[in-house]
């Protein structure tokens, strides 16, 4: 059986931001006890489904999972690892905010189990972070990764934001610049994307913002491309670079079609062909996870099988984001059918514009890495075009 | 009924100023149709049109009315088409009465398609009934629309019945007016049988329904008839009027309206304007007017998915079951596939059929800019019509092109004379006259209303015209118009290339002096409505080889998710059905892929 990993949800922020449209609450700290119980709670009830299976990966993701106490992040993993095998090498990854960093906290994560930290740098200009309604600054940032060395975390990692309104090159690449010179293991670089629902979407409707015009924030991403190559980054998926044997092993399983379980409020879980999703607010969570527990999944709200269609449009959507793509046989092996017969001439259609290579792999060009939507989106039309009966 | 209690009448109207309304009236004061069973029969017959794919309506009616003078009289009613495209069963119907009722709206005045009608009704002798409607509205102008109608038409101010349909005014005089002025039916009823056929309708059980009015002679028994312009035999299953729902009878007598119902298969041998007489006994001749309706504009109708090509043939085989005035043959476009060359009577009548064919048959359709037909003459002599700039042979082959003209009528406040003339002169239009009809002293400056009468090339006032002439008159202006003649011009093909390659379905036909401009213009619009591909895509715009504009749509630089992970995908994916979704509207033409609105760019040249 191949091994499983873990996502875990914390829904807390001290200040939910403008773009954010993350299932996260501000102003529930008087929940994070009740929280971490029911996160535990749910845990056991799910054994059934962890028994037997090597965990290689344990996510917590935000929200601001480094916000609430260690020990709730150390009692989850313990609990996951009384049902499950949990692999020595394995990769337990938290999303943190600079801005909630200190000493004792890390070493007290890093004690619970943790072994990655993904930092929210975003950017290194204090008017930018400001304006993402970030709490850091640039200097606590600095000073995060210097305190998470200490605390003896095994790697790294920095996430920027790129594509500011009136966001100018030189400024973008400083910024990166100052993260390259922090020298984590791990970088991940995102355009800003406005959200339909978020506050950065009102403002954007009001006139008050003007979104970075597409083609400028393609050549952020060019010129971040080759200043990340420069200082020897290794690109592996359209988002994220690491230094040699820094990839993300737990983000991997999402792009590779790996099972995932899930935990906490709004999380989403894959496992055994169904893609299912918890109940989104904490309260009502936590609520039924006391009223179920022990059965399993008692956080869930709702789950759906995939039919063919959209089973291969995830996984070539998904497996095309990385960027050393996949071997046909691949497909083959999954679906029962030839990628070319499924994907015919939008295929040819992709390489022969240079934005699709089909040897010896299939994947995206350099010209093509930001045309991954594009590609994906004509392979779904071809795919309902000529598969839309099987569903 | 005896011929001398006979009153056949139809309406002429402009849409909007009441027919429906003071025929309903009609309807229910006769006792024809109660006022309860009015709203229930429409909706048995929208029912009934939902259900089997065809028009039904009231296209006649008869109503028995005791006038004043205490006799009995059988009035019938014929409905006539509101639109120019269909001039020609306008014609037909008139021909079918002997006088007809001329509703005019008392706060807008006379409209130009009406007084085109009019004018027809006048040529055929029909007994006019003015009639003022609305007279209840408070903008209402009885006494400057009255004069109007004398001065333009010529009526005695005490003919003009003042009405209001909507509360009944006026409508037991207009009853009395029917009797009194409309003469009764002349022709011999013991003559050879010649009925004319003003409408048909197609009709599973009885075949082709042919709404009549009887000339000369009578209808009755299960004798063959014949019909004399196509030369279709039928023997006749049922006769009967209209109440406005089919009602058998026994037989038509000498003057009355009527069905009969044919058997025939298909409308086309059952035309508008023929004559039905006996087989075995024939009249003479055929009753006057008859002319095969000749379409006038032609557009290509394609499925968007290819697959739906088979159920377009059904549906367009079906649709013709009841209008002989639509034709089509198959066509296959390098651009769009296969499809069908369709010919209309008008772009009204292109509109309908599109519309019908969607909705009742749930097709997803494109239609190609319309064009009308030109007439070339190559330099080897020959003679082609070419409706479809696709077609149009090399420029090295052509001797002459002549193209379509119009006369149109134009009824405008004659402050707006000046941007008429603008109008008309940008379309290569021609003044031929302007008349005052009414006197500008009676009113303020500006306030009489003028016709003006232009010639234009048909391809001029095909696609915009009316809008534009609406538009630059506050919509005051009415239009009408009536093709006239060919005449030679100098036009061109102005070719147009998506990344190097042809695209048929974008070629159109105009003058040589236009041709640079709306070259240039289509070239704009079509960077704006192609989307960004993956690669840079040029557009020119050629004629007989020539570039004479080029534009470039830049390559795409950025379509792209910033991040998925596992919560990602279930929601993200929507964004990426909804690109799907866009996608499989596009034609695919080479490797680029096209949305339909490119295909109607070329109407909208005049914009820009």
């Amino acid at each position: 059986m191949q091994p499983l990993a873990v996502y875990v949800h914390i829904p807390f922020c001290t200040v939910k931001c403008g773009y954010c449209d993350f299932n996260a609450y501000s102003g529930m700290d008087n929940l994070k006890e009740a929280y971490g119980a029911a996160l535990v709670a749910e845990v056991h009830a799910n054994a059934s489904l962890l028994s037997g299976r090597t965990i290689a990966s344990i996510g917590f993701g935000g929200g601001t999972p480094g916000e609430v106490p260690a020990a709730h992040i150390g009692a989850v993993v313990a609990a996951i690892g009384q049902h499950a095998r949990l692999d020595p090498a394995a990769e337990v990854t938290l999303e943190a905010n600079p801005g909630t960093l200190d000493r004792p906290q890390l070493e007290a994560l890093r004690a619970a189990g943790v072994t990655r930290l993904s930092i929210g740098a975003q950017s290194f200009h204090a008017d930018e972070l400001r304006f993402l309604d970030r709490i850091h600054s640039p200097q606590a940032t600095a000073a995060a990764v210097g305190l998470a060395r200490k605390a003896g975390f095994e790697s790294i990692g920095l996430d920027l934001i790129y594509g500011l309104p009136g966001q100018a090159l030189d400024a973008w690449i400083g910024s990166l610049g100052t993260a390259i010179g922090l020298a984590p293991d791990h970088i991940s670089i995102y355009a800003l994307t406005v959200e339909d629902g978020t506050p950065l979407a009102r403002r954007v409707r009001k006139g008050e913002v003007t979104p970075l015009d597409p083609d400028a924030v393609a050549d952020l991403y060019e010129a971040a491309t080759d200043r990340l190559a420069a200082a020897g980054y290794l690109q592996y998926e359209l988002s994220n670079w690491a230094r040699p044997g820094h990839h993300s092993r737990h983000n991997m399983v999402y792009w590779t079609d790996g099972e995932y379980l899930a935990i906490g409020a709004g999380a989403h879980g894959y496992l055994g062909g169904e893609r299912y999703q918890n109940i989104a607010h904490p309260r009502a969570y936590i609520a039924a996870v006391e009223e179920r527990a022990p059965a399993p999944h008692p956080g869930r709200e709702s789950a759906y099988r995939p039919g063919a269609v959209t089973a291969m449009a995830d996984w070539f959507s998904l497996r095309l984001r990385l960027l050393e793509g996949f071997h046909e046989p691949e497909f083959e092996a999954r679906f029962g059918l030839p990628l070319r017969k499924v994907g015919g001439v939008v295929l040819d259609d992709c390489a022969s514009a240079g934005v699709l290579e089909l040897a010896p792999g299939v994947r995206l060009t350099r010209a093509g890495r930001l045309l991954h939507g594009e590609v994906s989106a004509r392979f779904l039309a071809r795919l309902q075009n000529t598969l839309a009966a099987t569903g | 009924m005896d011929q001398s209690r006979i009153r056949n009448f139809c309406i002429i109207a402009h849409i909007d100023h009441g027919k429906s309304t003071l025929a309903d009236r009609l309807l229910e004061t006769t006792g024809t149709v109660s006022k309860r069973d009015m709203s229930e029969q429409l909706l048995d017959s929208m029912d009934l049109e939902r259900e089997k794919g065809i028009t039904i309506k009231a296209a006649a009616a008869r109503m028995s009315y005791t006038a004043s003078d205490g006799v009995e009289y059988e009035l019938n009613l014929i409905d006539t088409p509101g639109h120019v495209d269909f001039a020609y069963e306008v014609s037909r119907s008139l021909a079918a009465c002997e006088g007809a009722l001329l509703v005019v709206d008392a706060s807008q005045g006379i409209e130009a398609q009406t007084l085109a009608n009019v004018y027809l009704a006048m040529n055929q002798d029909l007994k006019l009934i003015p009639v003022l409607n609305k007279i209840d509205l408070p903008h209402a102008e009885p006494e400057r629309v009255a004069s109007e109608l004398q001065r333009v038409i010529g009526f005695d101010p005490d003919e003009i019945i003042l009405a209001s349909a909507k509360e009944g005014t006026g409508v037991p005089e207009i009853l009395e007016a029917l009797v009194e002025r409309i003469p009764p039916p002349k022709g011999d009823k013991d003559g050879p049988l010649r009925a004319l056929i003003f409408d048909s309708k197609y009709d599973p059980y009885k075949g082709v329904v042919a709404h009549v009015r009887v000339f000369e002679g009578h209808m009755a028994g299960r004798k063959n008839m014949l019909l004399m312009q196509t030369g279709a035999v039928f023997e006749p299953l049922e006769f009967g009027t209209f109440s406005p729902a089919m009602r058998p009878l026994p037989a038509l007598d000498c003057g009355e309206v009527g069905y009969v119902a044919t058997g025939l298969k298909d409308v086309a041998e059952c035309r508008v304007g023929d004559t039905i007489t006996m087989a075995a006994a024939p009249a003479h001749e055929p009753l006057p007017g008859y002319r095969q309706a000749k379409p006038m504009v032609f557009a290509g109708i394609y499925p968007t998915d290819s697959d739906q090509y088979q159920e377009l043939r059904e549906a367009l085989a079906r649709l013709v079951l009841n209008d002989a005035s639509l034709v089509y043959e198959p066509e296959s476009s390098v651009a769009l596939g296969f499809g069908f060359r369709c010919g209309f009577l008008g772009l009204l009548h292109l509109e309908i059929v599109g519309e019908r064919l969607e909705r009742e048959y749930g097709l997803s359709l494109l239609t190609t800019a319309p064009s009308v037909e030109y007439h070339v003459q190559t330099t080897a002599g020959e003679e082609v019509q070419v409706d479809n700039p696709a077609d149009l042979p090399d420029p090295s082959k052509i001797a002459v092109i002549s193209e379509p003209w119009a006369k149109i009528d134009v009824i405008t406040p004659s402050r707006y004379i000046g941007q008429v003339m603008e109008l008309v002169t940008t379309r290569r239009g021609q003044f031929v006259r302007m008349e005052f009809l009414e006197a500008e002293s009676d009113l303020s400056p500006g306030e009489a209303r003028v016709l003006l009468e232009y010639e234009v090339p048909m391809a001029e006032i095909l696609v915009d015209f009316y809008d534009q002439l609406k538009g630059s008159t506050s919509g005051y202006a009415s239009l009408d118009y009536q093709l006239t003649d060919y005449r030679p011009a100098r036009l061109v093909k102005v070719d147009i290339l998506v990344n190097g390659v042809p695209v048929d379905a974008l070629s159109l036909i105009t003058h040589s002096s236009n041709a640079d401009r709306e070259g240039r213009l289509l070239v704009s619009k079509l960077k704006d409505l192609i989307p960004r591909q993956m690669f840079d895509v040029p557009i020119q715009a050629a004629v007989g080889g020539k570039i004479i504009s080029r534009e470039t749509i830049r390559a795409m630089r950025k379509n792209v998710l910033a991040k998925c992970y596992g919560g990602d995908i279930s929601r993200k994916r929507k964004l990426l059905e909804k690109q799907a979704e866009g996608k499989k509207k596009m034609k695919r033409v080479g490797n680029v892929e096209i949305p339909q609105e490119a295909f109607m760019a070329v109407l909208r040249l005049r914009d820009g």
